[in-house]
């Protein structure tokens, strides 16, 4: 028991390590690479990684290390902006809704549940037509199609929590809902939201990929992770490397992520 | 359960031996090739895009056809042209049959031009017919009856037309699907829907026998057909959208023939047995907008030649083939080689240096942003990002791509929104008119909108000259006026047709404007 213990938290350790490493290349892009993710070198294109490109170059003869970094930035951006802000506005409808119940209760859930009929793509590829490409859209379109679960599962764990003695107690000596709800309930909540938040950030950086994937992400020359995943997947038979390191990060930061949330999920139903 | 089992290993084994039904019946012959997309109809008076191409030529025919750049008789076993070049006499072939036995007449010709030109077909190709005498009005609707329009049937196997002003090419026009005959009784029958299986009759080597919406056509052989039998029994055209798909089809055995596919595997797929390369009359350029409709900032910019200038010289367009790999020539004139009227002396060439010094003329501010209206397919995306970096470079003009699918890309097209975009131009007759036409004022497919009355008057000129040398001095000053004076547009390259076939499949010929003709391809036994 012990020893599985042991090996779970040295993949944790792996996890944590990853995440930072990849959060430190998007902030120091600049600094760890010796390219520019855009310029191009037609006499060096297509080459297989080596000492001078580790992880080689584009058709462009761009350097895919480059890429894969100012990359990391875009793909992390997206992932933890969009889940912020959807973390945001879920938790608020969802505290709203399961605290007032009612007549606005009623009205937020079919609102989500009107929302929730369109598949989340979908809704995304139709946010982003209205925005317009870039990243601006993408951070959009993605924002307002993740919150509507998360809204959901707050409704009822607050809905839950205000039948708990501590909020009957606040109540009776006379505090304002907005501080029942903010000082006692939420804070109670922080866990359940922390996990949720880091299973958003990887489906986020998912949906990403995949608008990009598609071909509805970002314009050139700016790459995410998805744009080069994409690039790379229709000479994976030729020039592999393309697709390899490009998936291989979106694979790692997805993994490490979603291992993350599921280590924070079993702490907090411990303390529960 | 244990009989039953034997019995259904031994069924197996039977099937995978190859004896039973399989050899039984005769092996069908299948040839199988790709559509990238939906045909929008089999109707050919009104299909236009090169989807609807190869399916075109295999099920009709015209009057005369193209063997590779030459005009060969077809339903037509002759023609003559009058002395003043103006009136032309086809006669039919006595064998010449539909596929539901009934024979093909000059009337056939008439319905179908009819229709054609008729304004309520609204066919994108109906001012192919202009060139004969009240053909256009009868188009604009200022002429209501059709018998103004000089298209006469002498008999029931002689048709005639009469020509406004002699044109040198004319001979090429009624080898366009446009123009291939349709029968009375069949509209009268069906009306528009008349191009769907057990409906469409026709008059070439194949026949509509299924359509699978989005999925598969399936043509069979017209046992009617006046010539050659074709080799194979079937044909199916597989609908792939996909081009790294379509690839993958071709290699698991499935497609006998691909055209389109990922750039990055032209270098491997060139060293497999079914490599094939083909001519292909096509030029692929960058276009200015001349439109009015939307005077944005980089809009008023680009009306400055100063900086059309500047543009077309920072791009080096010799390094292109070596980026797209597919063979790929830099572009000098929009006419094409081999076509008379193409050079190596017209056009802007790369010159960095002075691509500053026109950019400085223009007084066009730094850094300045201009969009780019692209296809959003990997091939022009890789192309647009190559000039994008150049016009960094070299003038620190800030790009930015607007790639859309193609159908949006050709609304946005028809809108002029963008100040640049990268298209292409392939032939439909091999003329250098083709080309040059389409930058007549009042041209469907005048993508920069840029009208010039002088370069019109010259284009009808050209038409008229009958010795092959004037007309190419002309083309020629034509050509310095639109790519060196006014920089209307860029030819960046010219492209053969790469295409990958089938080592089992004989015979397949492809010509210089991407028709394919099956009737002698053969496909040797499967083991």
């Amino acid at each position: 028991m012990r020893q599985i213990f042991q090996k779970q938290n040295r993949f944790l350790t792996f996890c944590c390590l990853a995440l930072s490493l990849m959060a430190g290349m998007a902030v120091f892009a600049p600094q760890v690479t010796h390219y520019s993710f855009e310029e191009q070198n037609i006499s060096e294109k297509l080459e297989p990684p080596s000492a001078k490109h580790w992880m080689g170059t584009d058709t462009l003869g761009r350097d895919l290390y480059s890429r894969v970094v100012y990359g990391a930035r875009l793909s992390l951006l997206v992932g933890f902006v969009t889940a912020i802000s959807g973390l945001l506005l879920g938790v608020s409808v969802g505290a709203i809704a399961g605290y007032r119940g009612g007549a606005i209760d009623l009205l937020l859930m079919n609102l989500v549940d009107f929302l929730m009929i369109f598949p989340s793509v979908l809704m995304a590829i139709l946010l982003m037509l209205l925005f317009g490409r870039g990243p601006l859209g993408i951070i959009l379109a993605i924002s307002i199609t993740s919150w509507l679960s998360l809204a959901r599962q707050v409704r009822g764990q607050v809905m839950q929590a205000k039948r708990f003695p501590y909020v009957e107690s606040a109540r009776a000596i006379g505090a304002s809902p907005a501080a029942i709800l903010f000082k006692h309930i939420l804070p109670n909540l922080l866990g359940p939201i922390l996990v949720s938040l880091t299973i958003q950030i990887p489906n986020n950086i998912m949906a990403e990929s995949l608008l990009s994937f598609v071909g509805l992400g970002l314009a050139p020359p700016y790459s995410s992770w998805g744009t080069l995943a994409n690039e790379g997947f229709r000479g994976m038979q030729t020039y592999p490397h393309l697709l390899i390191f490009p998936s291989a990060a979106i694979f790692i930061t997805i993994l490490a992520f979603n291992y993350l949330g599921d280590e924070l999920r079993k702490k907090s139903e411990k303390r529960l | 359960m244990k009989i039953c089992g034997r019995i259904l290993g031994a069924l197996l084994l039977f099937q995978v031996n190859g004896i039973g039904l399989a050899q039984a019946l005769p092996e069908l012959k299948n040839f199988t090739l790709r559509l990238q997309g939906e045909p929008e109809t089999l109707d050919w008076n009104k299909a236009h895009t090169p989807i609807e191409n190869y399916l075109m030529i295999t099920l009709m025919e015209g009057l005369v056809s193209l063997d590779s750049v030459k005009v060969e008789p077809a339903l037509a076993e002759s023609w003559k042209i009058s002395g003043d070049r103006k009136t032309y006499t086809f006669k039919i072939r006595k064998n010449a049959v539909w596929s539901d036995g009934v024979p093909v007449t000059a009337e056939d010709f008439l319905t179908s031009w009819k229709r054609l030109l008729a304004p309520e077909t609204a066919a994108a190709y109906a001012y192919f017919l202009f060139d004969i005498e009240g053909a256009e009005a009868f188009n604009q609707g200022k002429e209501k009856d059709f018998s103004k329009v000089a298209v006469k049937p002498l008999d029931s196997k002689t048709l005639q037309v009469r020509l406004r002003k002699p044109v040198s090419h004319w001979i090429s026009i009624p080898t366009h699907w446009v123009t291939f005959p349709l029968r009375k009784d069949i509209l009268e029958k069906y009306g528009d829907q008349w191009a769907k299986p057990g409906r469409m009759v026709t008059a070439g080597p194949y026949l509509l026998d299924r359509y699978d919406l989005n999925s598969q056509i399936i043509l069979k052989r017209n046992p009617k057909y006046y010539g050659h039998q074709g080799k194979v029994d079937q044909i199916t055209a597989l609908i792939v959208a996909d081009d790294t798909t379509a690839l993958q089809l071709y290699q698991t055995g499935k497609l006998d023939f691909l055209t389109d596919f990922p750039i990055l595997n032209v270098k491997s797929l060139s060293e497999t047995p079914g490599f094939q390369i083909f001519p292909y009359l096509k030029t692929v350029y960058l276009g200015f907008s001349f439109s009015p409709n939307h005077p944005t900032d980089a809009q008023k910019w680009i009306q400055n030649p100063h900086l059309r200038k500047a543009i077309a010289m920072s791009i080096d367009r010799s390094k292109i083939g070596e980026i797209l790999q597919g063979k790929q020539s830099p572009g000098a004139t929009f006419v094409p080689p081999p076509l008379t009227g193409s050079s190596k002396n017209v056009g802007i060439t790369y010159n960095p240096k002075e691509a500053l010094e026109e950019f400085r003329l223009s007084q066009a501010p730094k850094g300045i942003e201009l969009e780019i209206l692209i296809l959003n397919w990997e091939k022009t995306l890789t192309l647009a990002q190559f000039i994008q970096s150049q016009l960094k470079l070299h003038l620190g003009i800030q790009l930015n791509l607007q790639p859309y699918d193609n159908k949006t890309y050709r609304a946005q097209l028809d809108l002029h929104r963008h100040p640049l975009f990268l298209t292409s131009w392939s032939a439909d007759y091999p003329d250098p008119d083709n080309f040059l036409s389409i930058f007549l004022s009042d041209s469907g497919n005048n993508r920069p909108g840029w009208k010039n009355s002088s370069f019109d008057h010259k284009i009808l000129q050209a038409r008229q000259m009958p010795s092959s040398s004037q007309r190419e001095r002309l083309y020629i000053e034509m050509q310095r006026e639109l790519l060196d004076k006014e920089v209307v547009i860029v030819p960046l390259y010219y492209e053969p047709n790469i295409a990958l076939v089938n080592p089992r499949v004989r015979g397949l010929k492809l010509n210089p404007l991407n028709y394919l003709d099956i009737k002698g391809v053969e496909i040797s036994e499967t083991k």
